[in-house]
C-alpha cells in the first residue's frame, strides 16, 4: 500500500517550508554531552592531575569541546518536513543524510521529557519504524505541542489505511472513535506496595557497591578497619549461633533500608502511570521528575506478562508488562526509553483482569489451567535435593574436622533447612503452574513464590520447540518454548515445562493449526 | 532413532544424508588429532606421548559415536501449515516452523558439500532467541524441492486470508 510511487521519492526537496527544531535543542544537546561525555573527563582530569601530562589532557579537553559544538551545530542543522504520507529529515552538517519515513511504517511513537524539557514546554520525540535497534526518525527537541499534533498525524494517517501490513485488524467501529479513555491510574498506594514488592533497591545498592569496590575511593585499609571493628564488636568467645543471630538481624536491618529505597524508586519512576486507550491503540504516560511514556496498536502485542508471586499476593497485586516486537534493543537497556512495556506497574488481580479482557479479550479469571505432568514436583527436586545433601554432608563432616560440632550441626541445619524449602516451594510450583489454550491465546502459568503468566497471542509465535532433557525421557516428560518477535536474546522464550510428553505432542499438533494475523 | 513425536502420533520423518559423517571426520582431525600430535611427537617423556595418544583415541572413539547418532537422530518433515526439524542425541529438540512465519530461506553449500551434491536448507523468522533453522545434509535438489515446497504458502489459513484481502 505504499501510496508514495517513485516521483515522490526523488533527491528533490518538498517546495514546502521545512520545519526546523525548537532553538533549545542546543541546551539539551549539551546537558546530554554534560551527561554522558563529561564524566569521563572529570575522571580523566582526577586521574591525569597526579601524573605532569597537563598538556595531553588540555588536548583532550580540547576535542571534546569540539565534539560538543559540533553535535549541537549538528543538531541544530536537521530540517524536516511533513508531507501527506511521510516524513521526510534532512540531517547532518558534513554528513548529510535524507531520511524517508513512510507514515504507515511508523510503528512507535514515544517521547522523553524530563524536568529541563518540562521547564521549556519542550518534548524529544522519537518515530520507530524498523526493528527499533535505533530509532529512525528522533527529534530533539520540538514543542509539546507540534510533538502532539504530529502524533495525531501519524494516527490519523493510520486509520485512513486499512490494509496496513503490521496493523490489519482495526474494525472500522474503533478507528472511528479517536476519543481517549483512561483505562488505568496508578495511585501512590500503588506504587508503594510496587516498590516493597519489586525491591529494585538492592540492585541499585548492589551497583553502588560494586562501584565502590572497583574504584578507589574507599581505602583499602577502610574494608580492614570495618572488619576490625566488627570481630571486636562480636568478641571471639562466640559459638556459631550467635554469628548466625547477627547476621540474620544485620541482614533484617539492611532489608529494610533497602525497601525505603525501593519505595522511593518506584515512586520516582512510576508516579503518575496513566493508560489510555485511543482507539484501537494503547498509551502509556509515567514518572515522578522524568515523564516517559509510549504506545502501541493493540494488534502489534505479542504478549501480554503477568507477574504476580507471594509477595505480590502478599500486598494483592501485580504487575503487568506488554511484549512487543522491535524492542530487542532491550538488551542495552533500551527498552525502558523508547516505546510502551507497562500495561500497569501496579494493580488488584482484579484490575488486571478486566484490563486484559479489554486490551485482549481474554478473561484469565474463567479460565482452567490444566496441570503439568503428576510427578512434576519429584522431578523438579529429585537432583538439586541430592546435590544439596551431597554438599551438606561433605561441608558438615569437613567443618566437624577443622572446627567443631557446632559449626557442624550449623551446617546441617541451614543444609536441611534448604532442602526443605526446595521440596516444598517445588511442590507449590508444581501445584501452581500450567497452560491454558483459547482460540486466540496460549496462556502460560510458571512458579509459585514468584510467579509469571504469560499471554500469548497464538498468532504471533513465530517457532514452536518442544524439547527432552535425559532428565525427562524416565517419565516422560517434555517442555514446549514459544519463540516471539518480542522479548530479547537475555530474556527466556515462554515454555511449558514439565509436561506429560504425550500432552505435550498433542499440544503440538494442535498449535501447528496456525490462525492469520 | 527415539523422534520426540513418538509419544503421541508417529510423524514421517525423513533423514538426512549420512555423509555428513566426514564432517565429523575433518573436525577431529583439526581440532583433536593436529594439536594431539604436536603434543606426542614434542614431548620427550614418553608416558606424557602415550598418554595424549590413548586420550585422544578414546575421544575420537566417542566423538564418532556421538555425531553418528547426531546425525542419524536428524529429521525432518513437511507437514501441512509447515515444517517440523528434529534434532539431538541427548537433549532432544523438535522445531516447528508454521510456513506463514517463514521470513526467508536460505540453500547453502560449501565446497565439501558440493563435492558430495549437499546442501544446507536454512529458514528464517522473526523470532529473537533463534531466528533462524538448518537442517544439512540434504540433497542438492531436495534442498530446493523442500524449499520450493515450504515457499508454496498453500496453507489454508493464508488463502482465507487472501479471500478476504481480495
Amino acid at each position: 500500500m505504499s501510496s508514495s510511487s517513485g516521483n515522490n521519492k526523488t533527491r528533490e526537496l518538498p517546495a514546502q517550508a521545512p520545519e526546523r527544531l525548537h532553538p533549545l535543542s542546543a541546551l539539551f544537546v549539551l546537558a546530554s554531552q554534560l551527561f554522558t561525555l563529561w564524566p569521563f573527563l572529570l575522571v580523566a582530569l582526577v586521574a591525569g592531575l597526579r601524573k605532569d601530562d597537563g598538556w595531553e589532557f588540555g588536548g583532550v579537553l580540547v576535542g571534546a569541546l569540539a565534539l560538543t559544538l559540533y553535535s549541537i551545530f549538528n543538531t541544530l542543522s536537521m530540517r524536516y518536513w511533513v508531507l501527506p504520507d511521510e516524513i521526510l529529515i534532512k540531517e547532518g552538517l558534513f554528513d548529510r543524510t535524507l531520511r524517508h519515513i513512510p507514515l504507515e511504517r511508523v510503528q512507535n511513537v514515544s517521547f522523553n521529557q524530563n524536568v529541563l524539557h518540562r521547564m521549556f514546554g519542550v518534548v524529544e520525540l522519537q518515530l520507530e519504524s524498523g526493528a527499533g535497534l535505533n530509532s529512525e526518525g528522533k527529534f530533539k527537541v520540538i514543542t509539546l505541542a507540534r510533538a502532539k499534533q504530529l502524533e495525531a498525524e501519524i494516527r490519523g494517517f493510520q486509520r485512513l489505511q486499512p490494509a496496513n501490513s503490521s496493523a490489519s485488524t482495526e474494525s472500522p467501529a474503533q478507528a472511528d472513535t479517536p476519543s481517549s479513555e483512561a483505562l488505568y491510574q496508578s495511585s501512590t498506594g500503588d506504587l508503594v506496595r510496587l516498590g516493597l514488592i519489586e525491591n529494585k533497591g538492592m540492585v541499585v545498592v548492589g551497583a553502588a557497591l560494586y562501584f565502590l569496590s572497583q574504584s578507589k575511593l574507599l581505602p583499602e585499609s577502610g574494608y580492614k578497619q570495618f572488619g576490625v571493628w566488627v570481630r571486636s564488636q562480636l568478641g571471639v568467645a562466640h559459638g556459631p549461633f550467635y554469628y548466625l543471630a547477627v547476621a540474620l538481624g544485620s541482614l533484617l536491618a539492611i532489608l529494610i533500608a533497602v525497601r525505603v529505597l525501593s519505595v522511593a524508586l518506584a515512586i520516582y519512576r512510576f508516579h503518575g502511570f496513566q493508560l489510555h486507550e485511543h482507539g484501537s491503540r494503547l498509551r502509556v504516560e509515567h514518572g515522578l521528575l522524568n515523564r516517559t511514556g509510549g504506545g502501541t496498536a493493540k494488534d502489534r502485542i505479542c504478549a501480554f506478562v503477568m507477574h504476580d508471586g507471594l509477595l505480590y499476593r502478599w500486598f494483592n497485586r501485580v504487575r503487568v508488562e506488554v511484549m512487543l516486537p522491535g524492542q530487542a534493543g532491550a538488551a542495552q537497556g533500551e527498552q525502558a526509553k523508547t516505546g510502551m512495556r507497562f500495561l500497569a506497574p501496579s494493580v488488584t488481580p482484579a484490575q488486571a483482569h478486566v484490563l486484559l479482557d479489554r486490551c485482549s479479550g481474554i478473561n484469565l479469571a474463567s479460565l482452567r489451567l490444566q496441570p503439568l505432568h503428576p510427578r512434576a514436583a519429584y522431578r523438579m527436586s529429585k537432583w538439586p535435593v541430592m546435590g544439596m545433601a551431597a554438599a551438606g554432608v561433605v561441608i558438615a563432616l569437613w567443618a566437624y574436622k577443622a572446627w567443631s560440632l557446632q559449626w557442624a550441626a550449623m551446617i546441617a541445619l541451614v543444609t536441611a533447612s534448604l532442602m526443605a524449602w526446595t521440596l516444598y516451594s517445588n511442590r507449590r510450583d508444581a501445584k501452581a503452574s500450567g497452560f491454558a489454550l483459547t482460540d486466540r491465546h496460549l496462556v502460560i502459568r510458571e512458579g509459585w513464590f514468584s510467579q509469571v503468566t504469560y499471554i500469548i497471542e497464538r498468532a504471533e509465535i513465530q517457532e514452536l520447540q518442544l524439547k527432552q532433557s535425559p532428565f525427562d525421557r524416565g517419565y516422560p516428560m517434555a517442555s514446549i518454548a514459544t519463540e516471539l518477535r518480542a522479548g530479547s536474546m537475555v530474556t527466556a522464550m515462554p515454555t511449558i515445562r514439565y509436561l506429560p510428553a504425550g500432552t505435550a505432542c498433542a499440544l503440538m499438533r494442535v498449535l501447528q493449526r496456525v490462525q492469520p494475523t | 532413532m527415539n523422534p520426540i513425536s513418538r509419544y503421541e502420533s508417529k510423524l514421517a520423518l525423513q533423514g538426512i544424508d549420512q555423509r555428513q559423517r566426514f564432517f565429523t571426520l575433518l573436525g577431529m582431525v583439526l581440532v583433536l588429532w593436529i594439536p594431539a600430535a604436536i603434543v606426542i611427537f614434542a614431548t620427550k617423556i614418553l608416558a606424557i606421548s602415550i598418554g595424549a595418544f590413548v586420550l585422544t583415541f578414546l575421544l575420537s572413539l566417542w566423538v564418532w559415536h556421538y555425531c553418528t547418532r547426531y546425525y542419524r537422530s536428524f529429521g525432518y518433515a513437511l507437514l501441512a501449515d509447515g515444517v517440523w526439524i528434529e534434532s539431538g542425541v541427548y537433549w532432544r529438540k523438535a522445531v516447528f516452523v508454521p510456513r506463514v512465519r517463514v521470513q526467508h530461506t536460505e540453500v547453502n553449500h560449501g565446497p565439501i558439500d558440493r563435492k558430495m551434491g549437499l546442501a544446507k536448507l536454512s529458514i528464517h523468522t522473526a523470532g529473537v532467541h533463534s531466528g533462524s533453522i538448518t537442517i544439512p545434509g540434504l540433497a542438492e535438489a531436495r534442498a530446493h524441492e523442500l524449499r520450493d515446497q515450504l515457499l508454496q504458502r498453500k496453507s489454508p489459513a493464508l488463502e482465507a486470508a487472501a479471500d478476504v484481502a481480495a
